[in-house]
């Protein structure tokens, strides 16, 4: 009876160790959601549009210089004289400047922004590092002569809309994940920029 | 060394040593048979420190330039050269808003026209569009798009008024850093 209880008892630790070990909390954790980057195209490589043929760019870089573009574009729609809230105060001058032959600024913006949003959203190559000011130091008149004036938070908050807008038409739908994520890193640079 | 060397006039240039004795002190340099041993010396080891001291100095200044040197021939190695860095943005106003239909038209024929870029944005009666200013100008793809169709547009020029709007209110016009930020960027742009 002894012996019988002590193979029984080792069989119940065995069997508990190995049922125990093949448990659900021992099952690989759910794959982690790819980043923003990542789901705007990624690293893969496709032809650039704006380039001569064969010249290439990561998809994920693309989709964002495209926005980037797009928004330009639209405070660029918007700029009207005399008219108050639509960004002009900040823009006009760089419009000024490329109408006058000089794009050199221009094309930085939109190189900038596009290194910014990329590096930081998971597109970590080389081509993406972000050389340029902190958010903070960018959008301070005092430290950056480019910047004119501080932005207010109603300024933030059109230029939010503007990137979204910007978004939809690059066919990010405004009710997916991906929007509001994008939504959630343009929030989190709100403090560095908003300065009065 | 070489300009511890004093010049023997007396023996090679001058036949006469009075006339030697004539160039030693219109050069300002002692004559040989006044000179002793013991004041040679310390001149000559006073000319060294300071020979010393310029070579120390010349020394600092070429290493500083080689570093700088090395520092932009690194920068302009390593520099990422910018995407479309002859991208400019313009725009046409029209004189009536655009519908789905017509918005894909004027892209369309936009589209067309060398040197525009991918990015077309059309709102209410305002197209926007990116070009490379090496291929074409604002007014080139104007006239270009107007005969492609019946429009009635204008090119949007930025209002004075606001072409003129400070970019930078907290820098003083008459201040030496504007104007040495202006020399600057009208240099490299």
């Amino acid at each position: 009876m002894t012996k019988f209880s002590k193979i029984a008892l080792c069989a119940l630790v065995i069997g508990a160790s190995v049922f125990t070990s093949c448990s659900k909390d021992n099952e690989d954790p759910a794959p982690a959601t790819p980043s923003i980057y990542a789901r705007l195209g990624g690293t893969t490589l496709v032809q650039d549009p704006d380039a001569a043929a064969g010249v290439m760019i990561e998809a994920g870089r693309l989709s964002y210089r495209k926005v980037v573009n797009t928004t330009v574009g639209l405070i660029v729609a918007d700029v009207q004289s005399n008219a108050p809230g639509n960004l002009s105060a900040h823009f006009a001058p760089l419009l000024g400047e490329v109408g006058a032959g000089n794009t050199t600024n221009l094309a930085e913006l939109v190189d900038n922004l596009t290194d910014f949003f990329s590096y930081n959203t998971g597109g970590t190559n080389a081509v993406n590092v972000y050389s340029g000011m902190s958010m903070a130091v960018a959008h301070n008149p005092a430290m950056n002569p480019r910047m004119g004036v501080k932005s207010t938070s109603a300024n933030y908050d059109k230029f939010e809309g503007y990137v979204g807008a910007a978004a939809v038409q690059n066919g990010v739908a405004a009710n997916t994940q991906l929007y509001a994520d994008v939504v959630a890193v343009l929030e989190s640079l709100r403090a560095p920029i908003v300065q009065q | 060394m070489k300009s511890l060397k004093r010049t023997n006039y007396t023996t090679k240039t001058v036949k006469s040593p009075i006339i030697g004795a004539f160039f030693y002190v219109l050069k300002n340099q002692p004559l040989p048979f006044l000179v002793t041993p013991s004041i040679k010396q310390e001149q000559t080891q006073e000319q060294m420190k300071i020979h010393r001291k310029v070579k120390i100095a010349l020394f600092s200044i070429l290493g500083t330039f080689l570093v700088l040197f090395v520092i932009l021939v690194y920068h302009i190695a390593t520099a990422k050269p910018k995407e479309n860095a002859t991208i400019q943005v313009s725009r046409i106003d029209f004189d009536k808003p655009f519908d789905s239909l017509s918005t894909i038209d004027i892209k369309e024929k936009l589209h067309s026209i060398a040197g525009v870029k991918s990015e077309i944005i059309v709102k209410r009666n305002v197209v926007v569009y990116f070009h490379d200013n090496r291929i074409a100008d604002s007014k080139k793809v104007y006239n270009e798009l107007m005969t492609k169709g019946n429009y009635k547009a204008q090119r949007f020029i930025l209002p004075a008024n606001m072409m003129n709007q400070p970019v930078c209110p907290v820098m003083k016009k008459d201040s030496w850093k504007y104007k040495f930020t202006k020399l600057v960027q009208n240099t490299f742009n």
